[in-house]
């Protein structure tokens, strides 16, 4: 079957300019290496969670795949088709059916904008007449639980809550049917409290259109509720990647492990196994050699600081990058 | 450097704003539209008194021929004292100085308003175009403003008029045309920000092309602060106008308070009521337009009145 | 048994928006003993940032304390001038914000911000205050050459940990701590959470932990208090609480958390947003909301229940919702 979204050797380098000081006389290139070469296929129908800390480049592949953000080089196969190259104007006939749905709903709609004039603009863009983008907003909303949808169209985001005007982002990303949506930490700005409702609908979404999911967080739990495989990433590299159950229930790479260890739990039982957390991220303009997790790892060796370790296959299936995995 | 103090009026500086804001459901803090802004701005009694000063010259303005006692042009006994017949006087001509006033309000605010809404016009595209497309188009744009903004305004206007003549419509089309680059470098740089805001990429990621892209989200929401400075851009056109007539380069069909200025000069001593009045009536119109745009600026930065709540 | 440390009793604070007056904090009563650590649990609009706050009458121009005490190891707060307070913060009771970036000064260095604040309070030679100051760096877990630093060179969980030091710098009895992980990444919370419980065991300090999330407050807390628009709903013991709540909104906001451990649990939402708190609802604030309400619940204001080990609920129905057991909530997926 033919992947939804094949990403191979996908690279983001920024150049940062340093400090005046430093640019008068050496002319020295200081490159961000916010994403090093990662890929990753998504299957029709699947929830991917790419999961991360902040910096390790997780919301720039999302950025990437959506075209937002050119690519440095790789390839981002969607419909089998490479659209890492392609300009903005040639993009437009790929939208309707890649959608995104940032982080922050207080960012994410015009202020000036109504309910229905924000979720229809997709529409617009796409020439349809005004009836059948009214009725298609209508249907829309209802579909995102902001009923009763008549009422909703009128308003605008500032007198909506922010659970209430994620759903009008969702309905703006779904009202196209897209095939292929990249949810960036969709809830992560919500209150734990109305996170669930949210997170029901987008896969109740995924499950009764089919629609695929690239499903970026930074919260563990969240990911393993939502999606059925998992990308871990640190410092622009996929350090582990595999079925959610597994990479988190066993991880196997130490970063993933560190990750998991880290996480608190609300529910005594489930109290977190004591765990050393050492070191902090490295920075991604001069990533260590070899292994990049290597100066904060347990189990590192020589061998870490100087060989970068490849993605290989473990035995049941999951991908690591770690010489000492298993 | 106090720590301390600085630590606790940060959780006060808070509390102010996000919980506030976050208590209300934000309701009123992040309000936008019309009705909000003009209830704001009539909250500010400095504001209203602004509104107030321009609108006595405005209503004076559009009534001149009915409230005028004379015909500005009309000649009369010259340099009368102010008494029942002639309120303020009469100039070296003749003319009633009032009705002079009156009528001249209408050449300060077409001044004030056309080549302010000219200088916005211009202004908000060219420094929203260049600023959204980025890269080396607004790299060259930018250079060619800040290039612009060196020369001196006032000099180069005065060079146009007494070159190419002193026409009204001629005159304020100049001045909208030389004023435009500060509004251009403002909204570039509002541009900038609003560019990078999630709004703007759902906009892109949904497939909408630049150019409506800048006119539905760019331009609406970085409007505010150029709107702001083109208040002080209409002061600024009163008083370049008032200074042109003052130094004869003004359209001698029209009468305007400036060329009273200019009528009056060589009587400062002997006869001042000639030219006390009309500075007075520009200082007026300066003044509203300062305290309007004043309490603008207040409305769309609501950080400056902090703590009035 | 410890002795009472703060004494919090019916307080009220109330500011004062265009539209009326917030009821942030609504009649709250609580005691706290030195050495232990209270969590304060709630959304966000439910009133814990002001507690907080107002705990320590720091209030926003617009805030008022409009009735109760705070009784701080004997001396109460409500009544106290100014001047006296401004003695007492810092040297007795001290702060860690959420955003640690804003509450450090980015032109001086770490040290000497630090070093400031503990020379301004205890009026100790620069020498002395060096010292301390290294003392506390080594304290929570950074190097004393830190100390030459500037903020940007600190990232955020180092900030965070020199904001603890900073709290700590005239050696108070009480920290109230607001959402002081929040901004951090997951191991970096981690470390600072480590920090703080090893702090707790070595210092015998007194703490109240605000939080949004109730695992973070779980890890730290002996007991929690769970807020909700304006009023605590529910007390008790962090393991009990968490366990076996007995507040409906106890169990949604559990229910609602998605954990990385255990069996895989369908998620349950609260439906409805929080209340408007300038008119709060009548009788149990929670009833709109509340899948178990009843006519009772929108009339009568419930009164707390005692639950165990000193702990209390205020909802009418703590005994059925103790018979049913805490997975009675799933009735929250059947309402819709």
């Amino acid at each position: 079957m033919e992947a939804a979204l094949e990403v191979k050797d996908l690279i983001k380098h920024y150049a940062v300019r340093g400090s005046i000081f430093g640019s008068i006389g050496r002319r020295e290139r200081r490159v961000v290496h916010a994403v090093d070469g990662i890929s990753f296929t998504v299957t029709p129908g699947e929830i991917l969670g790419l999961v991360g800390e902040s910096g390790c480049g997780k919301t720039t592949t999302g950025k990437l795949v959506t075209r937002l953000e050119a690519p440095t080089s790789g390839s981002i196969v969607f419909q089998g088709r490479d659209i890492a190259g392609l300009s903005q104007s040639q993009l437009r006939a790929v939208r309707q059916d890649l959608q995104i749905i940032f982080q922050d709903p207080y960012d994410s709609l015009d202020p000036r904008y109504t309910v229905e004039m924000a979720v229809q603009e997709p529409l617009r863009a796409q020439g349809v007449d005004l009836a059948e983008r009214r009725r298609r907003v209508e249907e829309t909303l209802d579909m995102v639980e902001l009923r009763p949808a008549r009422m909703f169209m009128s308003r605008y985001p500032h007198e909506l809550s922010g659970g209430q005007r994620q759903r009008v982002a969702i309905a703006r990303a779904m009202i196209v049917r897209p095939r292929f949506v990249i949810a960036d930490e969709p809830v992560s700005m919500l209150d734990v409290s109305i996170r669930a409702g949210l997170l029901t609908l987008m896969r109740r979404w995924n499950q009764e259109l089919g629609v695929s999911f690239l499903f970026i967080t930074h919260d563990l739990g969240v990911a393993r509720y939502m999606s059925n495989r998992i990308v871990v990433m640190y410092l622009g590299k996929i350090v582990e990647t595999g079925l959610t159950e597994a990479v988190i229930g066993q991880p196997k790479h130490p970063y993933t492990q560190m990750l998991i260890a880290a996480v608190p739990d609300p529910d005594p039982r489930n109290r977190r196994v004591e765990q050393e957390l050492r070191g902090e991220v490295a920075s991604a303009i001069d990533p260590p050699s070899g292994c990049r997790f290597h100066p904060r790892c347990p189990i590192a060796q020589a061998i870490c600081a100087e060989q970068e370790p490849a993605l290989r296959q473990l035995r049941d299936g999951r991908l690591a990058a770690c010489h000492f995995a298993e | 450097m106090s720590v301390p103090v600085f630590v606790a009026d940060e959780a006060a500086a808070r509390l102010d704003d996000e919980h506030v804001a976050a208590m209300e459901g934000l309701r009123r803090a992040r309000a936008v539209g019309v009705r909000a802004f003009v209830a704001r701005f009539l909250a500010q009694p400095f504001a209203v008194a602004g509104l107030l000063l321009l609108g006595i010259v405005a209503a004076a303005a559009v009534f001149a021929p009915l409230i005028a006692p004379y015909d500005p042009f009309a000649l009369n006994p010259p340099l009368q004292q102010p008494g029942p017949a002639h309120w303020l006087g009469t100039d070296p001509l003749g003319r009633d100085v009032l009705s002079q006033i009156i009528w001249g309000g209408r050449v300060s605010l077409a001044f004030a308003f056309g080549a302010a809404a000219l200088s916005l016009a211009v202004g908000v595209v060219m420094g929203a175009i260049p600023g959204y497309l980025g890269g080396v188009v607004d790299d060259v744009f930018s250079r060619f403003l800040d290039t612009f903004l060196v020369i001196p305004r006032l000099f180069l206007i005065i060079l146009i008029v007494a070159l190419l003549g002193s026409n009204l419509l001629f005159v304020i089309a100049v001045m909208g045309l030389t004023m435009w680059p500060q509004n251009a470098k403002i909204m570039r740089a509002q541009v900038l920000t609003i560019k990078k805001r999630g709004y703007v990429q759902a906009a892109i990621a949904a497939g909408v092309s630049p150019l409506p892209i800048i006119f539905r989200h760019v331009i609406p929401n970085g409007l505010a602060p150029v709107i702001a400075n083109s208040t002080l851009q209409m002061a600024y056109a009163v008083l370049t106008e008032a200074g042109l007539s003052f130094l004869g380069l003004g359209d001698p069909n029209q009468t305007s308070w400036g060329q009273i200025l200019n009528a009056g000069q060589s009587y400062v001593r002997s006869v001042p009521w000639i030219v006390i009045s009309p500075g007075l009536a520009i200082m007026t119109l300066l003044l509203g337009l300062h305290l309007v745009g004043d309490g603008v600026t207040r409305v769309l930065n609501p950080r400056l009145s902090l703590g009035r709540e | 048994m410890k002795t009472t440390l703060l004494e919090v009793r019916d307080l009220v604070m109330h500011f004062r928006v265009g539209s009326g007056w917030v009821h942030a904090v609504d009649g709250v009563s609580f005691e706290l003993r030195r050495g232990e650590t209270m969590g304060v649990v709630g959304e966000s609009g439910s009133g814990k940032t002001s507690l907080g706050y107002a705990m320590l009458r720091l209030l926003p121009a617009n805030g008022r304390i409009l009735g109760g005490s705070i009784v701080f190891d004997g001396v109460d707060l409500v009544p106290l001038p100014e001047e006296d307070l401004r003695r007492l913060r810092w040297t007795r009771f001290a702060m860690i914000f959420q955003n640690a970036m804003s509450a450090l000064n980015p032109v001086f260095r770490v040290g000497d911000q630090i070093m400031d604040a503990i020379r301004h309070h205890t009026g100790v030679s620069r020498a002395v205050a060096r010292e301390r100051a290294g003392a506390l760096f080594e304290l929570v877990g950074l190097s004393r050459a830190r100390l030459r630093g500037y903020p940007h060179e600190f990232s955020g969980g180092m900030k965070q940990r020199a904001m603890i030091a900073l709290a700590l710098s005239c050696k108070p009895d009480l920290v109230v701590a607001d959402e002081p992980t929040t901004a951090l990444d997951v191991v970096a919370q981690g470390q600072v959470l480590r920090q703080i419980k090893d702090l707790q065991r070595d210092l015998d300090l007194a703490m109240i932990f605000v939080s949004h999330d109730i695992s973070v407050v779980a890890e730290i807390c002996r007991n929690v208090a769970v807020m909700y628009a304006g009023e605590f709903v529910e007390y008790g013991p962090t393991e009990h609480l968490l366990t076996d709540p007995r507040h409906p909104y106890t169990m949604a906001l559990l229910r609602s958390f998605p954990s990385v451990r255990g069996p895989l649990k369908t998620l349950l939402s609260v439906p409805g947003s929080p209340p408007d708190l300038v008119r709060p609802p009548s009788g149990c604030r929670f009833h709109p909301r509340c899948p178990f309400a009843q006519a009772i619940c929108s009339e009568v204001s419930p009164p707390a229940t005692p639950t165990f080990d000193g702990g209390w609920a205020r909802c009418h129905f703590t005994e059925e919702i103790r018979r049913q057991g805490s997975d009675a909530i799933e009735v929250l997926d059947k309402v819709r």
